[in-house]
């Protein structure tokens, strides 16, 4: 059963995450009546998740290329040195949890940065051999853009009640937009002593490209459902491309990228399953994962499947008593593996308590 | 269709007075300075400057400048263009000239009937990005893409998008209609296409030659250079040479070409690179725009005779077209002048009084530079050509060539290299003249040994070796080998200070009379015109006309 608290439009994860959860936890069983070992999904992420971000992309690439063409029974050539710095990058990504830790991402990531070519140029004189005449000069700032989209396999845990963290990895498809210097013009009058830059003629190369990341993420969440994320990327790929002035120049994009952001989770983890009754109707023991307050979670009846140590807090090292198997509770919320119950008993009196919750079992039809 | 409502009104500069002659649209008009103004023509002016005014009121002229005659004080030239709507009518602009405040001419043409419509249906960025697409790339954010009013070929009018794109290497002015994005009208803005070939010389060195390609072959018309420069190759005819000479224009087809822009006609490389680094040496070193200062047309002519005819020619035919190089002052088209560069003689001859072998005359820089000096000289001090007027005149022609050497060629003794020798390079051994050395060919250093006679127009060849010796002792110093007198030269390294001072004074300073003395005041007078009294310059030139004795 799956009791999404925080209903934000993701349902297309939600779906696709709904069947594998209800794979996992609602098959049916008509084994022998026994207490299974229970599993502990405490460090489960939640189902859903979508991270939004921004961050720095650090990756500097530096490459120059050079154009020679005939001129004045000689040859011009120019060389445009292009230089690409760290800058700012957004991300933005989502994922649901496919098995256990086990989480399938996809992760958008883009990053620009604009700098102009610094020109360097050299021009035969038209009237002697060996006097060329050189020029410098600056392009318009060349846009270098890559859009990537990372799909991840992640291992994704939740370390604590706030705290998760993960790591994985996978294929990276690069976008990349890059102007390039396709010719050089430049000014030049009698006596051709001097030659003058005068501008360089761009174009933009698209291409796509396959290459590969790795990455590690932390969250801390403040509320159950919103975090703040912050995620250390590498990617890599390269990139070989004929250039409009008819070169071929490569370059490794991708680079290590750090972004900083909001991770919204979305769908409970499950938590224990302790066995249930032969013969009755197979049924879910997943409960949402309660977060916040106590009052906030719907209460639901269940009764203990054997004998259960009641405690006043959780981890204490004495319980306050023994509750007998069938002792009937109302649980007012479950998390990291214990349940806050409500024990109306008559030795103790109406009182909330602390019994681990894999020694529980729902007795309601929610 | 529109009707034109066009004059064109000149300048009248005489008196200020203006007279205004109707004629149809883009038809200039020279001036007639000797011509009356009629009174009708006045009244005509009166008119169209009060619809000047009127336009300009109304805001269908547009003042873009004003600015004084810099030449002509008190006058003052106007400039204006024609605007319908706000959209500029492309060749409408109109300019005015006044003097004192008074209209004294009105040039352009007044567009009338302009009916269409000023608001274009494709926008400025869809403009724009047509001509980026002729243009094979974005076009530059400072490319203007202007919307006018194009005046078409059959009368009508057009509203037209414009812009100068960039296609297969052309810069073409490119009109589009501004409601379909048709081209309306394509041209180039560049002059003639340059092209820059490779040739041998007639030492056999390889040197770039510029030319203009033409019908699938390369003539040596230099379009780089600002003057027409323009080498012919009389192919042997002595009748065709002297045709040219006389003032026939010869044809493009007379021009020295070759297929394939790597030449192998030594004579013709020699003798087009050789002009185009003289007239560089005179820019670069004098400020100097070719012969009249005005970038003059530089036309020579290879080839005057063929080798092969030399038994059946006439003495007087070798003498001028076999054995010499020669600046024919008047000669050519328009009698602008034109040099002949001699063809030299077979290896199988030698002359027999000094048993030099002669080759073809343009492979020497310093006999090219030579003969374009002459050409510098006629439209200068025009030094007349005897006695010593023409010694000056023949000496100046030896000190340009011998320093147009000096900047372009190392120093040294062998072929290709600077010296104090005349034509070394082709009058093989040794050349014709020494600078350095005047005794050497027989000639005088000193005024004291000078040549009296009446031959050679007075000695213009011999005594020329007088004034050599003097220019050549004030850069380099020395002792003249006749006087015993020494002379504290400037040095090589600052020979330009004394190219300078002779330079200005052969061209600036001296009479077309000047005598030996003459030459003498006015170098010196150069000097401290340039480098001050008492500059190293004037004491060296001082001492070098002294050591030869002129003084």
């Amino acid at each position: 059963m799956i009791t999404p608290r925080n209903p934000l439009p993701t349902l297309v994860l939600l779906l696709a995450s709904a069947a594998m959860a209800g794979a996992q936890t609602a098959k049916p069983t008509h084994a022998a009546p026994q207490v299974k070992p229970p599993v502990n999904t405490d460090s489960w992420p939640d189902l859903v998740f979508i991270d939004v971000g921004g961050g720095y992309h650090f990756n500097t690439i530096d490459f120059s290329e050079t154009r020679t063409d005939p001129y004045f029974a000689e040859t011009k050539s120019w060389t445009a040195t292009y230089s690409i710095k760290n800058a700012p990058t957004f991300a933005v990504g989502g994922g649901v949890r496919a098995w256990h830790n086990l989480v399938a991402a996809v992760t958008f990531t883009s990053f620009k940065d604009d700098e102009p070519s610094n020109i360097t140029g050299s021009v035969p004189n038209p009237f002697f051999f060996n006097k060329p005449r050189d020029f410098t000069g600056t392009s318009d700032p060349l846009t270098h853009q890559e859009q990537t989209v990372h799909v991840s396999a992640l291992w994704r845990a939740r370390i604590s009640r706030t705290l998760e963290v993960g790591v994985g990895g996978g294929p990276s498809f690069i976008s990349l937009q890059q102007d390039f210097v396709k010719d050089v013009e430049f000014t030049e009058q009698y006596p051709f002593d001097t030659a003058t830059f005068s501008r360089a003629v761009t174009e933009q190369v698209k291409k796509s490209y396959v290459g590969f990341h790795i990455s590690g993420d932390v969250a801390w969440y403040f509320t159950h459902s919103i975090g703040v994320s912050g995620t250390v990327r590498y990617s890599h790929a390269n990139a070989d491309i004929t250039t409009p002035a008819e070169n071929t120049e490569s370059m490794k994009l991708g680079g290590l990228e750090t972004t900083v952001g909001v991770r919204l989770s979305f769908g409970g983890r499950p938590v224990a399953t302790a066995g249930h009754t032969p013969g009755s109707p197979a049924r879910t023991t997943v409960i949402e994962h309660a977060g916040g307050t106590s009052t906030e979670a719907p209460k639901r009846t269940a009764v203990t499947v054997g004998e259960t140590p009641a405690f006043l807090k959780r981890g204490d090292p004495s319980p306050l008593a023994m509750l007998p198997a069938g002792t009937r509770l109302t649980v007012l919320s479950i998390s990291e593996g214990w349940a806050m119950v409500e024990l109306d008993d008559p030795r103790l009196a109406r009182r909330i308590v602390y019994v681990e919750a894999r020694l529980v079992k729902m007795t309601d039809s929610k | 269709m529109r009707r034109i409502s066009s004059l064109v009104l000149f300048l009248l500069v005489l008196l200020g007075l203006a007279r205004v002659l109707a004629a149809p649209p883009r038809q200039g008009v020279r001036p007639d300075s000797t011509s009356s103004p009629a009174r009708d023509d006045v009244s005509a002016l009166n008119t169209q400057d009060v619809r000047v005014n009127a336009l300009v009121q109304r805001g269908q002229l547009s003042v873009r400048s004003v600015e004084p005659d810099l030449i002509l004080a008190g006058h003052q030239h106007e400039r204006f263009d024609r605007y319908v709507n706000g959209v500029r009518v492309f060749g409408g602009d109109i300019t005015r000239q006044s003097a004192d405040g008074s209209t004294t001419s009105i040039f352009g043409t007044f567009y009338d009937g302009i009916a269409i419509g000023t608001t274009p249906a494709l926008t400025a960025e869809a403009a724009r990005t047509a001509f980026a697409q002729m243009n094979g790339a974005e076009l530059p954010a400072d490319r203007p893409v202007e919307l006018v009013i194009l005046p078409r070929e059959d009368g009508s009018f057009a509203l037209a998008w414009r812009t100068h794109v960039r296609t297969s290497g052309k810069w073409l002015q490119t009109f589009i209609d501004a409601s379909t994005g048709v081209v309306l009208l394509q041209y180039s803005d560049v002059h003639t296409q340059a092209a820059v070939g490779t040739g041998t010389g007639v030492l056999g060195d390889t040197k770039k030659i510029s030319t203009r390609p033409l019908n699938g072959r390369f003539i040596a018309d230099d379009q780089l250079r600002p003057p027409s420069l323009v080498t012919y190759d009389a192919q042997g005819s002595v009748t065709r040479t002297e045709s040219w000479l006389n003032g026939t224009s010869p044809a493009v087809n007379d021009t020295a070409s070759d297929d394939d822009n790597v030449w192998t006609d030594a004579a013709n490389v020699d003798a087009h690179v050789n002009i185009g680094w003289t007239y560089d040496f005179y820019y670069k070193v004098f400020g100097r725009h070719g012969l009249n200062d005005h970038d003059a047309p530089i036309r020579s002519i290879s080839h005057p005779v063929n080798r092969s005819d030399l038994l059946s020619a006439s003495s007087d035919v070798v003498s001028t077209y076999y054995l010499n190089a020669f600046w024919c002052d008047g000669c050519g088209p328009g009698g602008q002048g034109m040099m002949v560069f001699g063809e030299g003689l077979s290896d199988d001859y030698v002359l027999s009084s000094s048993r030099q072998h002669v080759n073809y005359f343009a492979g020497a820089l310093d006999v090219v530079a030579h003969e374009l000096t002459h050409g510098v000289t006629a439209y200068t001090s025009n030094l007349e050509y005897l006695n010593e007027s023409g010694a000056l005149n023949e000496s100046f022609s030896d000190m340009m060539g011998t320093s147009a050497e000096f900047y372009y060629q190392t120093p040294g003794s062998g072929l290709g290299q600077a010296d104090y020798l005349i034509g070394e390079d082709v009058i093989t051994p040794g050349g014709i003249r020494s600078m350095s050395n005047p005794a050497s060919f027989g000639d005088p250093d000193h005024y004291t040994q000078r040549f009296q006679g009446a031959d050679d127009n007075g000695g213009v060849h011999t005594n020329s070796a007088i004034p050599n010796q003097a220019f050549y002792l004030a850069i380099e110093g020395g002792t003249n080998r006749t006087s015993g007198l020494s002379v504290q030269g400037v040095g090589g390294a600052n020979r330009e200070q004394i190219e300078k001072v002779f330079y200005r004074a052969f061209t600036q300073l001296l009479p077309s009379n000047a005598t030996f003395h003459t030459a003498r005041t006015a170098t010196i007078q150069s000097a401290r015109d340039l480098y001050g009294a008492g500059s190293p310059a004037e004491t060296a030139v001082t001492q070098a006309w002294t050591a030869v004795g002129v003084n």
